[in-house]
Order: C-alpha cells, then sequence, then structure tokens
C-alpha cells in the first residue's frame, strides 16, 4: 500500500519556477565550495583585474550600444532633410531649364520669322505663327477670361501641418477631373488658348493627380488654380456657365464649398507650351514637299 | 567602489572613442547588452552572497554575451530571428529582475 509519490503542484512549469529559484549562475556556489573544501581563504575577488577589464568592457558596450541607437536616428532625420534639399533644388533647376527653353523657343521664333521675312517667304510664316498659337508652341496674348479655382475652406490645411496626414477622405479639394471638365467647358465654349498656373495647355498636355497633388504636364500645381482662357470676354462667360464644366464647377461650389471667380480681362499674357515636343508622329505628306509653301485651306 | 569606477571609465571611454560597430554585429549589439547586463547583476548578488568568483564571473560574461549573440544569429539565419530575441529578452529578463529583487533584500533589508 504505497502512496503514488506527491507531485509538485507546479510541475508543468519547471523551466519558469527554476528560472526564478535559480537566477544565480550555481558556477558561483560551487566555486564557493571548492575554495572552502581547497581551504583557500576568501580574498577580494572583485578587486582582480579580470573583474576590471570585464566592467570596462561592459561600459564599452553600453556606450557603444547607445551611440548606435541615437546615431541611426540622426542620421535618418540628415537623410531626410537633404533629400528634401534635393528635391527643392532640382525643383529649381527644373524651373529654371523651363524659362531657359521657353527663351530659347522665343529666340528661334524670332529667328525664323526674320529669315523667312528676307526670304519674303510672308505666306508661310504667317502659316507658322497660326499653327503655333493653335498648338501652343508661340506665347499668345489677347482678351479672355480669369478664372480661379480653390478648395473648399476647410480643407485648407493649417500651415507645416503633413498633407498626407488627413487619411479621411476630403470633399472639399479639387480633383484632377474638375479640372479637366473645366478646361474641357472653356475648349468646347470657344476658348483659343488656355493656360493652368501658367503651364500652357496643348493637345498633347495631361492633367493628372499624383498622390493628392494635381500635375499638369508633370508639373506639380499648388492651389489655387487660375485658369487663364483667350476669347470672346463677352460671349465666353455665359457659353462657359452653360458647358458641362460650368455646371460641374456649380455643383462642385453648392454642394463641397470649391470657391471659384470668374472675372474678364481684356488682355492675357498665355506662355508657350514647354513640353510641345513630337517623337513618333510623323506628317503623311513626303518631306520633299514641305519645302515649297503649303496649300493654306482656311478653316 | 574599483570595479564602478572601471565601468564609468568604460561609458566615458567610448563615448570619446566613439567606436563604429561593423554592420555585420550590429543586430546582436542590443542582445548582447542585455546579456552582459545579466551576468553583471548576477556578479553582484553573488558579490552581496559572499561567494563572488572573478573567473566564474568573467567566464559567465563571456558566454552570455556570446551565447545570445549566438541565438540571435542562429534565429536570423533561421527566418525566427526577432522571436528567438524576444525569448532571450524575456529569458535574461526575468534573471535580471530577481538578481536584483536579491540585491535589493541584500541592500535594503526588505
Amino acid at each position: 500500500m504505497s502512496q503514488p509519490p506527491l507531485r509538485r503542484p507546479d510541475a508543468s512549469m519547471t523551466l519558469l519556477t527554476q528560472l526564478m529559484d535559480r537566477p544565480l549562475d550555481p558556477g558561483y556556489a560551487a566555486a564557493a565550495a571548492r575554495r572552502r573544501a581547497d581551504g583557500v581563504p576568501d580574498g577580494r575577488p572583485e578587486r582582480s583585474a579580470r573583474t576590471l577589464a570585464i566592467l570596462v568592457l561592459l561600459g564599452l558596450l553600453l556606450a557603444a550600444a547607445a551611440l548606435q541607437t541615437r546615431g541611426q536616428s540622426t542620421t535618418r532625420i540628415a537623410e531626410r532633410d537633404r533629400m528634401i534639399a534635393q528635391i527643392t533644388s532640382q525643383d529649381a533647376v527644373a524651373s529654371g531649364l523651363q524659362r531657359a527653353n521657353l527663351a530659347l523657343q522665343a529666340r528661334i521664333e524670332a529667328e525664323r520669322a526674320r529669315q523667312l521675312d528676307q526670304q519674303s517667304q510672308g505666306a508661310l510664316a504667317d502659316r507658322i505663327t497660326q499653327l503655333g498659337v493653335l498648338t501652343g508652341a508661340v506665347s499668345v496674348t489677347g482678351p479672355g477670361i480669369l478664372l480661379t479655382v480653390n478648395d473648399a475652406p476647410a480643407s485648407v490645411p493649417a500651415p507645416g501641418s503633413d498633407p498626407r496626414a488627413s487619411a479621411a477622405v476630403d470633399n472639399g479639394r479639387v480633383l484632377d477631373q474638375d479640372l479637366q471638365l473645366v478646361v474641357n467647358g472653356l475648349w468646347a465654349s470657344g476658348a483659343e488658348a488656355v493656360s493652368i498656373n501658367g503651364q500652357r495647355l496643348t493637345a498633347l498636355s495631361a492633367i493628372r493627380s499624383a498622390g493628392q497633388a494635381i500635375l499638369v504636364d508633370y508639373r506639380p500645381l499648388a492651389p489655387p488654380y487660375a485658369i487663364s482662357a483667350i476669347g470672346d470676354p463677352n460671349q465666353l462667360p455665359a457659353t462657359f456657365s452653360d458647358s458641362p464644366g460650368g455646371r460641374n464647377l456649380k455643383y462642385l461650389a453648392d454642394n463641397f464649398g470649391i470657391r471659384y471667380n470668374l472675372t474678364t480681362s481684356t488682355r492675357l499674357v498665355l506662355p508657350a507650351s514647354a513640353g510641345l515636343d513630337i517623337r513618333q508622329a510623323q506628317p503623311v505628306t513626303p518631306p520633299a514637299a514641305v519645302t515649297a509653301p503649303p496649300v493654306v485651306t482656311s478653316p | 567602489m574599483i570595479p564602478a569606477l572601471g565601468l564609468i571609465a568604460g561609458v566615458v571611454l567610448g563615448l570619446v572613442l566613439q567606436p563604429s560597430v561593423p554592420i555585420w554585429a550590429q543586430p546582436y549589439l542590443p542582445i548582447a547588452v542585455v546579456a552582459a547586463l545579466d551576468a553583471v547583476f548576477g556578479g553582484l548578488r553573488a558579490l552581496l552572497d559572499g561567494i563572488f568568483d572573478d573567473k566564474v564571473f568573467v567566464v559567465s560574461f563571456l558566454s552570455n554575451v556570446i551565447i545570445a549573440a549566438l541565438i540571435v544569429y542562429l534565429g536570423d539565419q533561421l527566418g525566427v530571428g526577432s522571436q528567438l530575441s524576444t525569448g532571450v529578452v524575456v529569458v535574461l529578463g526575468i534573471r535580471i529582475f530577481s538578481n536584483v529583487a536579491a540585491i535589493r533584500r541584500h541592500l535594503f533589508h526588505a
């Protein structure tokens, strides 16, 4: 009649109990017992050179680990600042190049006009100028309307805040589609040349968005969006208000608080497009025929 | 007293020299520090228990640091590096806590 061996109530947690009960390296007790058995008197082993060396090593480790962790964050911040500075400087460089490009284009235009004038090819010069106006290759001036579109007041972020921090869908923000509708409405209403924030629109222009920014010809725009359109200032505002683009703008203003303002102007100056570059398209007529003045079929 | 001065000297030395940790050792430095702390608190407790032995201290310190780094290295190679680091930190943390509790009992008798 033997009793079953008593199990410890915490037998299933021996690992944890061992950890809690024996946190000290058993080597210390064993070494002490050995010393006692050998009859060696207890010295002051904590003052030995070995202990000192290990503690110096520990101090080095601690300092290195702390510096490592702090150094990582500072390098990250420095890296980000460097990137922002690079973006800003490259943006300035791109703007400068665009301006230089426009100036050079203007010089080419003037030089070509002079050459054609000398060769008394007046009709060809007129034709080129007219095509340049239509395609946006030359800067134009004339009467027209100035349409300013801006986000709803509430959606303008506080200065210094991260525009991407607000994850909520922002209905009071002008979208690329809205600008597309407005511009299409202006074309449909008889506008002859259109620019947004100084970016001339051509048949090859794209209005699209990347993140929350609206890009025109891959150049980001900042609100408010100033849309200049050259056309009859007496007739264009009314026609535009009746067009789908104008009606959509009114709907956005009534429902989402988007602000817009339409004024007429007697003289607007629209720059030439910077991105007019044909890479693939070829005219159907053989190039030899172009040297002769083309037959101008007036529209 | 002298060991404490050694520790301070080590920290000052590290701050002055600013040793650059090689890239391959960077993931293992934090875990090595935790393991070193465990060995140091164990040594401090042994000192207060009156059974301190410098050879045991040196060996436990070095083996702790090397084994902790080795476990994390092995875990990294097997794809469970972060989980194994957590395990090492938990085990060493428990040991540090109970050793510090024993030190506290020695110092404050409470």
